[in-house]
């Protein structure tokens, strides 16, 4: 017995993706996505909005269909499947809950669309002790107008997680709730899912968020996947530019230049300022072929330093955001380039002041100037 | 300024109670007619007050008027249940799938809105007098329909367009089917926006005059092409007029008074969203 | 949908076919191209209804339009009882044409009306029996009724608008000092173009079309000053028999107001969102 010619493509379990793409009247919002989700695990979706997140979501639940590629579940090609024979679950940015059925029969709903000659006796248990769990059991008779931003996101989750899925989909599940809630609950969220079977795809706007919900991340920027990996590739080795100012808060300060050979060094040349490389990125910097390059310097790797040293960037204070603890500080380059960074020492720093700036050299990337991305030569 | 606002307020109030009352004169004049006996009718001058009769009542249920009323009503209960079912899955489609030459189609449908009735009523006129549809009760609910259909199709898109599309494709994404989705979703929602637009169906049926004075006649004789009957040789008779005008304006007063807030939608096409 | 397309399609099929052929008394007989629409473009009759329908759309829009929005402006600033007021004043719209006109029948009626007697003879405002029967004022009577008719809606329907604009700019513009003249003018206009647009091209349709009163107030008389296209159609096929050509005035009509819907549907849809 061999086994069948696709399985080497194809992974026996969860859902995968095979250059899926899809165009709407001409312009490719899709372009060859090849994904796997393995069972259990949860992939972050990040992506700016109008990325196209929710089309591949969609595309997934087989709302859309996709203009070239395929879906597989557990081995089976599901491209042209109606979207009721997947079961596949999809939580809407919307939520999308029935207004005029309560939370209780807003949950009931899928558990009676496939129970064919009435509902188990269990179901009814199954469906208080989900709520329970999400805390919403009190709530069971309210109409989704009497509900909180929050209690919502909980009812439509609840209504996703009842199916028993062969995979999730939590479309910006908790994006349109306030910043509290949101930690709250990703945790929250996190800790549920960590007891499911089931693929789930959540995507989110939101880098932290994503690296803090994915076992993996899947970086999805105008239409393709940049870098597929886990939160430590994904924060460490960002693959792009983009990639990169996506994640972190603030996000990674990306300086245009140029790469010159010293004596026995590589300088950095943005604009009129010249900085030179650490002897880490040296060969990193020898695989950019072209001269034009993108130096990221890490918000958290920066330090400020007053006084006179040669080593750190000559800068002027632009702006600070207090956050109490800590505080950003927006630096102003001579030649007009911000640089942002995190600090707990601002008790003296005003606006105008003149300080330098030092960076660990373990805290750089290096990108290649005309294709945005990252150069690292690993050791 | 709280003094003035209230005077303001108070004097806005006046104004549009001295406006309402202009527009309502008339409507009241002919509501009190129903009761005035015959001899003070054309008393010059006018007389404001005088002991009230039943005898117009009495007359116009002696001409049959009672019948004339249960075919209007029948008519156009049977038409407007017709064109809700044609057209509530015609607003839907309309909606929410896409249709070749949907623009198209649509114009045409609202042209023929606009169409003045007395264009339609010579074609039908003639077509009836072919197939022996004319003066049928079949008949005059069919053409009914050329009007109220297209004005349902219409006004109920709006109402379908206000529906979440996501309502629908989470349904399907649990299992149900497109039918099944209709019935337990769509349906339920739309409930308002089909009361309220077939109601006023019906109001349009049970006004209509043209198309039941010519395609009606003698076996279906709608209220309104009944009023001739009450111009006699001796000339007309001006408090059962008033009395069968008044017995129009009680399914109207009743539309009012439950559905004011979908009238403006409904006479707008949809435009405003009351 | 199919019925749909039926319902609407076939008797307008029918219409353009009978007004290619002789059709008179019921009989349609030759196919003869476009005479008939030459025969009614050189008739006086089809002029002068045009004529009759165009002082009652240019005299009766504009009015119902600036006093319904002034109307809208006094409910919007708040009126007391106005979830009473309202109700009332949908109900001229919402009765049927002929008993708006029976009404007006019996208001004006000749020597007994109400108002013919108490306001028009007393103050000798219109010679002669009726004013139906007058040939300078009968037009300007039937006008009259129709602005009383849809005035109010035309108030009700602003109104609506206006309470559904959005606050912000509103805030916005108290904060900036603009005077009412120029909230109105900048925000108040420009934010209910779309529904002003709706609303005047339905009744400016609604209005050209006018039939149930004109017929049982004047028939078209006296003579001919009342009489409007579709009154001319009436006339044409059900007292002439003249199918042929009223079919021909059918279409004609139709192809205007296709014409006109089309364009405006278009613009409406481009420029102000409308729809």
């Amino acid at each position: 017995m061999t086994a069948p010619l696709k399985s080497c493509k194809t992974a026996a379990d969860g859902l995968q993706l095979l250059n899926v793409s899809k165009t709407f009247d001409q312009t490719e919002v899709l372009h060859d996505i090849d994904l796997t989700v393995a069972p259990g695990e949860v992939l972050a979706l990040v992506g700016p909005s109008g990325a196209g997140k929710t089309t591949l979501c969609r595309i997934i639940a087989g709302l859309e269909t996709p203009s070239s590629g395929q879906c597989y579940m557990n081995g089976t090609d599901m491209t042209a499947m109606p979207p009721g024979d997947r079961r596949v679950a999809m939580m809407f940015e919307s939520y999308a809950l029935y207004p005029h059925l309560s939370v209780g029969d807003n949950v009931r709903s899928p558990l009676l669309a496939r129970a064919k000659g009435g509902l188990p006796p269990t179901a009814g248990q199954h469906i208080e002790q989900l709520l329970a769990v999400l805390e919403i059991a009190h709530l069971s008779d309210r109409l989704p107008s009497e509900l909180s931003g929050g209690q919502k996101q909980r009812t439509a989750l609840a209504r996703a997680l009842i199916q028993n899925p062969n995979a999730l989909l939590l479309d910006e599940p908790i994006s349109h709730l306030d910043a509290k809630l949101r930690h709250k609950l990703r945790g929250e969220i996190r800790q549920i899912l960590n007891a499911r079977p089931h693929p789930t795809i959540w995507s989110t706007p939101d880098g932290l968020e994503g690296l803090s919900v994915g076992d993996r991340i899947a970086v999805l920027i105008a239409g393709r996947i940049e870098q597929i990996g886990t939160p430590e590739d994904i924060w460490l080795r960002p693959a792009s530019v983009k990639v990169a100012r996506l994640f972190g808060d603030p996000p990674m300060n990306i300086l245009p230049g140029e790469l010159q050979d010293g004596q026995g060094r590589i300088d950095f040349h943005c604009r009129s300022m010249t900085m030179t490389l650490p002897p880490a990125l040296a060969a990193s910097a020898k695989a950019i072929k072209g001269r034009a390059a993108f130096l990221g310097l890490r918000p958290n790797g920066l330090t400020l330093h007053r006084g006179d040293d040669q080593s750190a960037i000559a800068t002027t204070v632009y702006s600070i955001e207090s956050f109490g603890k800590y505080a950003i500080v927006t630096l102003i380059t001579p030649p007009g380039d911000l640089i942002k960074l995190k600090t707990a020492d601002v008790q003296d720093l005003k606006l105008g002041d003149d300080v330098g700036v030092r960076y660990a050299s373990d805290q750089l990337l290096l990108f290649d100037g005309t294709t945005g991305r990252a150069a690292y030569v690993y050791s | 300024m709280e003094q003035k606002s209230s005077i303001g307020l108070g004097l806005r109030t006046a104004a549009a109670v001295i406006c309402a009352l202009i527009v309502l004169f008339p409507v009241l004049w002919m509501v009190a007619m129903v009761f005035k006996p015959a001899d003070v009718m054309f008393a010059r001058p006018t007389v404001f007050f005088y002991t009230p009769t039943l005898a117009n009542f009495a007359y116009v249920i002696e001409q049959g008027f009672v019948n004339n009323l249960i075919t209007s009503l029948a008519l156009g209960i049977f038409s407007t249940i017709l064109v809700v079912i044609i057209g509530t899955p015609a607003a839907y489609s309309f909606a929410r799938f896409e249709l070749k030459a949907k623009e198209d189609l649509f114009l045409f449908i609202l042209a023929s809105r606009m169409a003045p009735p007395v264009c339609l009523v010579i074609p039908f006129y003639l077509i009836y007098a072919k197939v022996g549809l004319l003066d049928t009760f079949v008949g005059l609910s069919l053409a009914y329909m050329t009007f109220n259909l297209s004005f349902y199709v219409w006004v109920l898109r709006s109402f379908c367009r206000d529906l979440p599309v996501e309502l629908e494709e989470a349904a399907i994404l649990e299992g149900w089917s497109k039918a099944q989705v209709f019935r337990r979703i769509v349906f339920p929602l739309l409930r308002n926006g089909i009361v309220a637009t077939s109601v006023l169906c019906f109001i349009f049926a049970w006004n209509e005059f043209l198309f039941a004075f010519m395609l009606g006649g003698d076996s279906v004789q709608p209220l309104p092409v009944a009023i001739p009957k009450l111009i006699t040789a001796q000339g007309v008779r001006w408090g059962e007029v008033a009395v069968v005008g008044v017995v129009s304006l009680i399914p109207v007063l009743a539309v009012v008074v439950l559905l004011q807030r979908h009238i403006v939608r409904g006479l707008t096409m949809g435009a405003v969203k009351g | 949908m199919i019925t749909l397309v039926l319902v609407s399609l076939v008797p307008f099929i029918y219409a353009v076919y009978l007004s290619f052929h002789q059709a008179k008394y019921g009989r349609v007989t030759d196919f003869i191209w476009f005479d008939n629409y030459v025969t009614l473009l050189t008739s006086g009759t089809f002029w002068n209804s045009m004529y009759v329908a165009g002082v009652f759309v240019l005299i009766a829009v504009p009015v119902e339009f600036m006093l319904g929005m002034a109307g809208a402006l006094v409910l919007n600033k708040g009126v007391w009882g106005r979830s009473i007021l309202v109700p009332l004043l949908f109900i001229p719209t919402m009765m049927a044409p002929i008993v708006v006109g029976l009404l007006w029948k019996i208001m004006l009626a000749g020597s007994w009306g109400v108002l013919s007697y108490n306001i028009i003879e007393r103050f000798d405002l219109v010679s002669g029996t009726s004013i139906f029967a007058s040939e300078r004022y009968a037009l300007l009577a039937l006008v009259f009724i129709d602005i009383w008719q849809w005035t109010p809606f035309m108030m009700l329907a602003f109104f609506a608008g206006l309470q559904a604009l959005p606050q912000g700019p509103y805030r916005a513009a108290a904060v900036d000092g603009a005077s009412q003249m120029q909230i109105f003018a900048r925000l108040t206009l420009p934010l209910m173009a779309p529904l002003l647009f709706v609303i005047g091209l339905l009744r400016f349709i609604d209005a050209f079309k006018i039939f149930d009163t004109i017929f049982i107030l004047t028939k078209g008389g006296p003579g001919t000053t009342t009489e409007s296209p579709s009154l001319l159609a009436y006339k044409m096929t059900f007292e002439f028999w003249n199918i042929g050509e009223a079919s021909a005035l059918a279409v004609f009509v139709w192809i205007i107001f296709f014409a006109v819907c089309t364009v405006f549907y278009h613009i409406a849809k481009k420029k102000l969102n409308a729809f």
